[in-house]
Order: C-alpha cells, then sequence, then structure tokens
C-alpha cells in the first residue's frame, strides 16, 4: 500500500499463539501483514483478545512468533534472541498501559532512567546521571526528579517518566501498548501532545496500540483495525473513521459513545436499527479458522461468510476484509441486503470500487 | 505518606504505591514498635554476650567445684551450678556462642541456596523449574532429625557439619518462597520494560526481581533461626553437640534431665534460654511480617490511631445537618443529602477527601457523576451505601426513599442490598469465584426472604430481566467461565434481588470493551425505563454520561463544581473545570485536538481556602483567590460555583478553552 522508502517495521503473515495446555493452542494473530515507517504513527485497534497487544509484545521479542517474519530496518527480528535481541534496545522500546507497574517501584527514576543507558553505552555515571536530567527536561519535568522513587509521582508524571526511558537510548520505533488508556483524560491530552512533539523533534516512529479509537484519531494518521487476531480494515484514519466499509469497524465506531447528548442520541438510534440479535444463535461459525471471524456477531452474513475466510480487497487507500466487497465472492452488496439502518458505504461515493482501483482517493483531512 | 514530597503526590495516595517509606529515623520508628524492640533486644543480648565470654575466655565453664554442685542461684553463681560444680552462667553463654553461630551458619546456607535456586527456577522455568521442584520435594520429603543422626554418624560430633546438612534441608522452604515470588514479580510489565531495554537476565534478577524477595526471605530467614536453634539444641541433648566438657544448650538439658529428682533448678536456665531465644526470633518474624504487610496496604505501619484522633472522629459522626430545605427542588427525591462529608485520619487530626456534597436523585433518574481521579466520586458512591473503608468518617444528612441514614449506627446493614445497591467496576472481582452463579443468586434472595423455590424462579427471573440467554447453563456456571458482559449482566442481577430504589454504578462498564459497553448502557437504560430507580452513575467517561445520563454532577477536589442536566452542560458549560473537562475529552468524529488540564488535582489537605481550582484555571484571577467560592444558581435546576462564570460568558461567550485543529500527523509517504 505505502510505496516508497522501505519501512522501518515490517511485519509479515504473522502469527503468534498462546500454549493453554500441552495439547491445546490459542491461535492470538493469524497472519498480519503491517509496516510503520520512519517518524510515522500506526494506530492498532481492536477489543479485548484481538491480539492488538500481542502484536505488539512480538515486535518486543516478548512473546515468540508462531510463523511469519518481523523485519525491522532491513533485518529479521523474529527470532533474535540474547545479546542480539540486546542490541536491539537501542532502536526499540516501548511504552506500556500502566505507568506504576511499567517503573519498578524500588528504584529512583534517575536510576530508572540511566539503567538502559549504562548498558548500551559505556560511560561515566556523571555523564549518565547527566543525560536522564536532560531526558527529563524533555518530558516537561524537573531535573531533580531523579532523585525520587516512581511511586512520589501522579499517574500522568509517571506516564512521562516512562516515555523518557523508552527515549533514553534513541529509540526509532516506541510501541505504545495501551499507553493513555490509563490516565484521566485531563492528563490523556497531554501525553498524547507530548508524544506528537517527540516524533517532531526526533523522528521517532510509533506502533500505536489503543481500543480507544477517538485516541488513535488523534495520533495516528493510518490504522490497522483487528478482531481476533486478524485484520478486518486498513487505511487512512480519518477516512475509515468517517467511512467504515467492514461491518465490524462499523459496530465497532458506532458502540463509542460521543460526549453530545443529541448527537449520541442519533447514533444510539442507529446502533439499535441495524443491531444484530446474533443471527444463526450462537453456533457461531464452523471449524475455528474456517470462514470470517465476525461471521456470527455480522448483519450481512451469508454462507460463504462462514465457510470461507475473506481476503484483504483493495478499495483506494484501504484494505478490507469483507466478502461484501469481494465480486468473486458471490456476497450481495450491503445495499442489496435488507438490514434496517445500514447503507451501502461505497454507493454513496462515486469513485472507488472494488473490481477497479483508482488512485488518488486518499482523503488528506485533519489540517 | 512520606512527607518529603513537594510535587504533587497521587492524589488521594494511592494505597502501596509509595515507595520503601523512611519515616523518622530508626530508633524512632523502633520505639513505636515494643513488640521488634524487646526481640531485638534479647536476641542481641544473648549474642554479645556470649560472643565475648567466648572470644575473651570471660568465666570458667570448665573449672569444676565438686563440693559446689548442684546449687541453687548465689552470688558466685548467679544461675547455679551444675552436678560437677561448674558455673551454669558461664556454660550457657560459653554454649551459646556455638549454638548461635551454628544456626546462624544452617539459615545462611538455607537462604543463599534456596534464594538462587528459587530465583532460577521461577525466572527460566521449563526443565529448570521442574528440576528443581523435584529437588525441592525430596528436600521437604527427608526426615530431618533421622538426616541429621547419620550424617553425625559419619561425620562424628561435629555440630558444624551438621548445621550445614540442616542448612541445604530447610533451603526447600526458601526455593519456594522465591520461586513463587519471582514467578509473580516476573509478570510485571517493569521486568517486560527491563528486558526491552536490553538488560541481561542475571541484571534483572539483580536489580528488578531480588530485591521484592528480600523481605519476605529475611522474615522466613528469622523463623527459620529459631527452628535452628531448636534443632541444635535436639541435637545436643541426643549426645551429638559439643564433645563433654565442652557445654552445648542441649547437652545442658540432658545432663540437667539426669538430676531432675536432685535439683529441679537446673533445668530451668538452659530451658528458658532456649524457648526465650526460640520465641523472641519467630516474633520477630511475625511482627516483621505484619510491618510489611501494613506497609505494603500504605499505612504507615500497623499502629493504632491516636486517642485524638478517635476523639475527632467521634466529633465528627456526631455532627448535626438539618434536613434540605423544601425549596431547593430535593423534595420528594429517593436519595437526599445534603453536606455530606468524608473524612479520613492524618497526621493527628482528620482530613475531608468529601466536603460538603448536597445530592438529590428522584425515581427514574439518572446522575452522571464526574470528575478526575482524586476528586471523591467514589467515596461519595461508597459513603451512600455506608461502605466507606475503616478509618473513614462520613457525616452529613443522607435520606434514602424518604427515610434518614444514620451515618454512624450501622442502620445502613439492613437497607443496603433492599433500598440501596452497587453495581461496581469489575464484575469479575465482584463475584466470588468459588461459587457457581446460581448459588451466588440463592445466597442473596435467601437473605432477601425468599425460600429456596422462590429463590430459584426470582433468580431465573432476574437473568431473563439482564437479558441473559440459556439462563440455566449460567446458573451453573462459574464467574471466571462468563464474558466481561456476562458477567457484569450478573452483578446487575444481583444489585436488583433486593429491588432498592437507588443503585450506585461505579465506572460499570470502564472494563468492559466498547461494544460490550453500549449493550450494558442499554440494559441500563431499558431497567431504568421499566423500574424506575434513582440511578447515580460514576464514571470518568462524558461521552457514557452523554449516553445514559439526565442530570451531571461534576466534582472536583471533594466538592460539586458544576451541577446540571445533561444537554445543558455538554452544550455550555458554565463552570471552567467542566469546560476543561470537555476540551480534553477526544472525540471520535471531531478532528480537534483534545486539551489538557495542566497540573493534578491537589491531595486533600491542600485544598485552599478559595476556589479550589484556580491553581489551574486558565480564567483565575485575583478575584478567584479572595474567597471561598460558592454554589450559585445559573437557570432552573442548575448551580455553578465559579465567580467569574457571567463575566466570562460575557467576554468570550464560553468557559470551554479554545480547541485547536489538530496538526497534520507527520506524512511519511501514502
Amino acid at each position: 500500500m505505502t510505496t516508497g522508502p522501505e519501512p522501518l517495521l515490517d511485519i509479515r503473515d504473522l502469527s503468534v499463539e498462546y500454549r493453554l495446555s500441552r495439547r491445546e493452542t490459542l491461535r492470538a494473530v493469524h497472519g498480519v501483514d503491517l509496516d510503520v515507517h520512519a517518524g510515522e504513527t500506526v494506530g492498532l485497534v481492536g477489543e479485548s483478545g484481538s491480539g492488538k497487544s500481542t502484536i505488539g509484545r512480538a515486535v518486543l521479542g516478548l512473546t515468540p512468533p508462531a510463523s511469519g517474519s518481523i523485519r525491522f530496518d532491513g533485518q529479521e527480528i523474529a527470532g533474535l534472541r540474547g545479546r542480539q535481541r540486546a542490541r536491539l534496545a537501542r532502536d526499540l522500546q516501548v511504552v506500556f498501559q500502566d505507568p506504576l507497574s511499567s517503573l519498578n517501584p524500588s528504584m529512583k527514576v534517575g536510576d530508572l532512567l540511566q539503567e538502559p543507558i549504562r548498558v548500551v553505552r559505556r560511560i561515566s555515571r556523571g555523564e549518565a546521571a547527566e543525560i536522564a536530567g536532560d531526558l527529563l527536561e524533555r518530558v516537561s519535568l524537573p531535573r531533580d526528579a531523579a532523585s525520587r522513587y516512581p511511586g512520589a509521582f501522579s499517574g500522568g508524571q509517571r506516564q512521562r517518566i516512562a516515555i523518557a526511558r523508552a527515549l533514553s537510548i534513541d529509540a526509532r520505533l516506541i510501541v505504545c501498548d495501551e499507553s493513555v488508556s490509563a490516565l484521566d483524560v485531563s492528563t490523556q491530552a497531554s501525553i498524547l501532545s507530548l508524544l506528537r512533539r517527540l516524533q517532531r523533534e526526533l523522528g521517532v516512529a510509533y506502533l500505536f496500540v489503543s481500543h480507544d479509537i477517538a485516541v488513535v484519531r488523534n495520533v495516528s494518521r493510518r490504522v490497522v483495525v483487528l478482531y481476533k487476531g486478524r485484520v478486518m480494515e486498513r487505511g487512512p484514519t480519518a477516512e475509515i473513521v468517517d467511512r467504515p466499509y467492514h461491518p465490524y469497524t462499523r459496530t465497532l465506531l458506532d458502540a463509542i459513545p460521543i460526549p453530545d447528548p443529541r448527537g449520541q442520541r442519533e447514533r444510539r438510534a442507529r446502533r439499535l436499527a441495524s443491531r444484530v440479535r446474533s443471527p444463526g444463535g450462537t453456533a457461531a461459525g464452523g471449524a475455528a479458522g474456517a470462514g470470517c471471524p465476525f461471521a456470527a456477531r455480522c448483519a450481512f452474513v451469508q454462507d460463504v461468510c462462514r465457510t470461507r475466510a475473506p481476503v484483504p480487497i483493495p478499495i483506494g487507500a484501504r484494505q478490507v476484509a469483507c466478502h461484501m466487497y469481494d465480486p468473486a465472492s458471490g456476497h450481495p452488496r450491503a445495499g442489496e441486503i435488507a438490514t434496517g439502518g445500514w447503507d451501502d458505504p461505497l454507493a454513496r461515493e462515486p469513485g472507488p470500487a472494488p473490481d477497479r482501483q483508482p488512485a488518488g482517493t486518499t482523503r488528506h483531512d485533519g489540517g | 505518606m512520606s512527607t518529603d514530597v513537594t510535587a504533587a503526590a497521587p492524589p488521594g495516595g494511592a494505597p502501596g504505591a509509595g515507595p520503601p517509606r523512611r519515616t523518622g529515623g530508626g530508633i524512632a520508628w523502633l520505639l513505636r514498635r515494643p513488640g521488634i524492640l524487646a526481640c531485638l533486644i534479647w536476641i542481641g543480648l544473648v549474642f554479645v554476650a556470649s560472643s565475648v565470654a567466648r572470644l575473651f575466655s570471660l568465666g570458667n565453664p570448665l573449672e569444676q567445684d565438686l563440693g559446689n554442685a548442684l546449687a541453687g542461684p548465689s552470688a558466685a553463681h548467679p544461675l547455679g551450678t551444675d552436678q560437677l560444680g561448674r558455673d551454669v552462667l558461664d556454660r550457657l553463654l560459653f554454649g551459646g556462642w556455638e549454638t548461635l553461630l551454628s544456626a546462624w551458619l544452617a539459615v545462611v546456607i538455607a537462604v543463599v541456596l534456596g534464594t538462587a535456586l528459587g530465583l532460577l527456577a521461577g525466572y527460566v522455568g521449563g526443565a529448570v523449574d521442574t528440576v528443581t521442584s523435584w529437588v525441592q520435594d525430596i528436600l521437604i520429603t527427608l526426615p530431618t532429625i533421622l538426616v541429621l543422626l547419620a550424617v553425625a554418624t559419619v561425620l562424628g560430633n561435629d555440630i558444624w557439619a551438621a548445621m550445614t546438612v540442616l542448612g541445604v534441608l530447610m533451603s526447600a522452604t526458601f526455593i519456594r518462597l522465591v520461586r513463587s515470588l519471582t514467578v509473580s514479580v516476573r509478570e510485571e510489565l517493569y521486568v517486560d520494560a527491563a528486558r526491552v531495554s536490553g538488560l541481561s537476565g542475571a541484571r534483572i534478577l539483580g536489580r528488578h526481581i531480588l530485591p521484592n524477595a528480600v523481605g519476605p526471605v529475611f522474615i522466613q530467614g528469622s523463623a527459620a533461626l529459631g527452628t535452628a536453634v531448636v534443632v541444635q539444641a535436639g541435637l545436643g541433648f541426643l549426645g551429638l553437640g559439643a564433645p563433654p566438657p565442652y557445654p552445648s544448650w542441649g547437652g545442658m538439658i540432658s545432663e540437667a534431665a539426669t538430676s531432675i529428682s536432685l535439683q529441679p533448678w537446673l533445668l530451668v536456665p538452659s530451658g528458658l534460654m532456649i524457648v526465650l531465644t526460640v520465641l523472641a526470633l519467630n516474633l520477630l518474624g511475625d511482627y516483621l511480617r505484619d510491618e510489611m504487610y501494613a506497609a505494603r496496604q500504605g499505612r504507615g505501619g500497623a499502629t493504632q490511631p491516636s486517642r485524638r484522633q478517635r476523639r475527632a472522629a467521634d466529633a465528627l459522626a456526631a455532627r448535626e445537618v438539618a434536613e434540605p430545605t423544601v425549596d431547593d427542588g430535593s423534595a420528594g427525591a429517593v436519595l437526599r443529602v445534603r453536606d455530606l462529608r468524608v473524612s479520613f485520619p492524618h497526621d493527628d487530626g482528620f482530613v475531608d477527601v468529601v466536603s460538603g456534597v448536597d445530592l438529590h436523585i428522584g425515581a427514574g433518574e439518572t446522575v452522571g457523576l464526574v470528575g478526575e481521579s482524586g476528586c471523591g466520586k467514589t467515596m461519595t458512591g461508597l459513603s451512600l451505601l455506608g461502605l466507606v473503608p475503616s478509618p473513614g468518617v462520613v457525616s452529613g444528612y443522607i435520606e434514602i426513599d424518604g427515610r434518614r441514614v444514620s451515618t454512624h449506627d450501622g442502620s445502613f446493614a439492613g437497607r443496603r442490598g433492599r433500598e440501596v445497591a452497587l453495581i461496581s467496576q469489575e464484575p469479575m472481582v465482584a463475584l466470588d469465584p468459588v461459587f457457581t452463579v446460581g448459588s451466588l443468586m440463592d445466597e442473596v434472595l435467601r437473605g432477601h426472604g425468599y425460600d429456596r423455590a422462590g429463590a430459584r424462579t426470582r433468580a431465573a427471573e432476574l437473568l431473563e430481566l439482564v437479558g441473559i440467554p440459556r439462563i440455566e447453563a449460567v446458573l451453573r456456571s462459574y464467574p471466571h467461565q462468563l464474558s466481561g458482559g456476562m458477567a457484569q449482566r450478573v452483578s446487575i442481577a444481583i444489585a436488583l434481588a433486593g429491588e432498592p430504589r437507588l443503585l450506585i454504578a461505579d465506572e460499570p462498564t470502564t472494563a468492559l470493551d466498547v461494544t460490550v459497553q453500549a449493550e450494558i448502557l442499554e440494559l441500563l437504560r431499558r431497567l431504568q425505563a421499566d423500574l424506575g430507580m434513582a440511578l447515580l452513575f460514576i464514571t470518568h467517561d462524558l461521552g457514557v454520561v452523554a449516553d445514559i445520563c439526565t442530570r451531571t454532577v461534576v466534582m472536583y477536589a471533594g466538592e460539586v463544581v458544576e451541577q446540571a442536566p445533561v444537554e445543558d452542560l455538554f452544550d455550555s458549560p458554565r463552570h471552567p473545570y467542566s469546560g476543561a473537562l470537555l476540551a480534553a475529552t477526544p472525540q471520535v468524529d471531531d478532528d480537534h485536538d483534545p486539551v489538557g488540564i495542566r497540573g493534578v488535582v491537589p491531595p486533600p489537605g491542600r485544598w485552599p481556602e478559595h476556589c479550589r481550582f484556580a491553581g489551574r484555571c486558565s480564567f483565575a484571577t485575583d478575584t478567584c483567590r479572595s474567597g471561598p467560592a460558592v454554589l450559585r444558581p445559573a437557570g432552573p435546576d442548575r448551580v455553578h460555583r465559579c465567580v467569574r462564570s457571567e463575566e466570562l460568558f460575557d467576554e468570550r461567550g464560553d468557559v470551554r478553552p479554545r480547541r485547536q485543529p489538530a496538526p497534520a500527523p507527520v506524512e511519511v509517504s501514502s
């Protein structure tokens, strides 16, 4: 999709499995492709169980992939261990959700910040302390914060410390795993603007994992929507949020309450009208892996959805994994199916249609 | 809480969040804990006295005085003499040195070996863990005394060898302890963060995992020291201690036992010495454990509230607040609250975390309670249920369904569940995992006076009411078998069991996915339409408020700053704090950047006399800092607490900070 220079992070056909017991495994991520270019932010959204955090952990080397490749700056990093993996720490960092449990409560902030620096570079304690002080200033905290313990700071301040730690060795990609989800909105906004400022100043890229599309819309130009470990839809964030193609994306967006009582009343009415009362009962789909994972909840479900997994269909700047947009699937278009409240998203706009693929339909709104 | 923190402490002082605190000096800390002090004094005394006696060869433990055998205490022999007329005190001290040192050796071996293996097993896992657990099982199964007897047979009467073996045997306890601590800490995010930082395994173990084990290992070690002393005395008693004529505590008891009919006193010094020393070591372990738990729970140690605090608590609880006057619009409401205060002990007095909240909710009304964390939302909710945790004191006027509830005489107990019920944030936490949904509901319904058959029918009705399919199957399931949404439906059904007039929902959808949240909100809306309760909805999500609430109460720093019908509040907030919250909320259908609020909510006790938001407000002037801000009416059913509100409206038509259109995210290529 994205042309130009080689992406900084390039994930191809990634699958991750968790072993539940000796016999059983749970496939948390199914053949996901994803790329992040230097200096950009890519959002990764989905509900719990969508595999979004697992992808982040696989990139960080905290969870081994079952198959597929993860390339960072052209180098395969999926199977790296020990010293080779440790060398990646220079480039690849993380900011977790819970800023308290991601900072060792028994270490002073200064030591926390110096630790990664001193592992990567052989420098004196004094120099490291100097760098730690600079980092604290960079995230708008006083230099003397270094002499206190994480417990002495508020949630937002602790998240600033976690960001400073991620920046301490000039990371080029930071995985933000629900980094602002545990914060009050008042603090969330300032952390988001801090992340944006650092991106402008340092050119760092973010893989922004979040369940909150409103936040993702605010920070990332491109987004990948996951459901049960598979990519449902991907493309420019504003475009997808304004006009979702995939029924799952639409369900997800319609469920978000907006802080406007009248607008919310309309959204609610629209959502209720198009809601599906679990068609086909609860016998969800056939064998695991067969068919579309969203089939059991989808308003447009057809037989093909339960038997064959949809392939990503390019539509303009987007990709949608839904049979509805695949002429070869025999699935009727949304407009041809009688479901209240849902019209065919493609019918409204001229131009892009699944079988032709015109260029230049990317909307560049958002300033 | 530590007092040296000048930066804003986490609001409400997140329990257990603090760093290892050092309050006052070590001596002062000890003086407040006489139990620990007494144990330390005894152990120290015995150790120092016996070391001095041994190292400087004071006293004559071997000198016989047959003419003076089996004498009671006297000036020359403070603890008497034994069969051979040897001084008992000298022998006790002389033997004590070896007893304590060899017990110490055993514990050091156990701790070092156990900690190393435990760390390794817990961190590496897999085959290493399996093998270590076999080793540990074998060590635990071996009968200690028999092994030690066998060792003594092979190696002769070498107490140091015996104690070395004892140390190896005792290491099993430490392996188990450290392994389980390591496994739990290994899952902590900061260990993941350390791995991502490229730290080596050894460094992660040493810097990030081991420090967590030090406390528990130290406590366990103290008790193990007691055990080692007992085992050592036992060996001495069996004649495997120091070879005669050299004294050992166990050997002395053995000798005393042979002449018990001639001089019973002889058993007292050695017996008491062992009992007191072991007791001191075990008690020390217990005391330290209590201290550690107290520190983890964020209390400043296991100390009792001072008398002054107790008196202050009584005075607070007895504070009389009159019934609200009829003209405040609250007449006939299900919930009427006036001047509600929730206070917690702090230093030598009390500090308010909720100060003077007025609130009313009518039947069928859904009131949203919003504000940042640390503003007192949850405490307000809990006080209406009589569930404010222990040292907290609730005072003020609370009336539920026409009857006044006293805040300090336990009159809540009979009304909780019947007139007022709670839905909490984490349904899984609210449901006891060891019972099936059926038995949980049965328990609640029987408490409400249903018989067995009636409870079954009612449980099914309630589950149907909250939209649960396959009711029979759900009744037979355990909470962990349910999805988050199902579990929250069950907990709502349980809350409805007593047909409450007032339902407190504390962030009931925060832990749920948005699609599930939408369903739960739909359910609550339908229940409200059918049952017409008064619903207090505590949340930080303004989208949820817009969706479900009819009226909104905005709290800041323990007090209400604005109250308005939900549309009015979202259309045109009158208090800058409400405006700032709205401007900070990111919106999915909007390209504006959310605007953060600088600073943090000041912690309770540091709230200024004037407008509490002034320190963070972008519109604050000297007027705002000149006196307390009072609630002022602003139209029907609308109040706010901003001195400048009208002026701001005249000037700029809004109290919200201006939002900037979002700058373009960095474009790379597309």
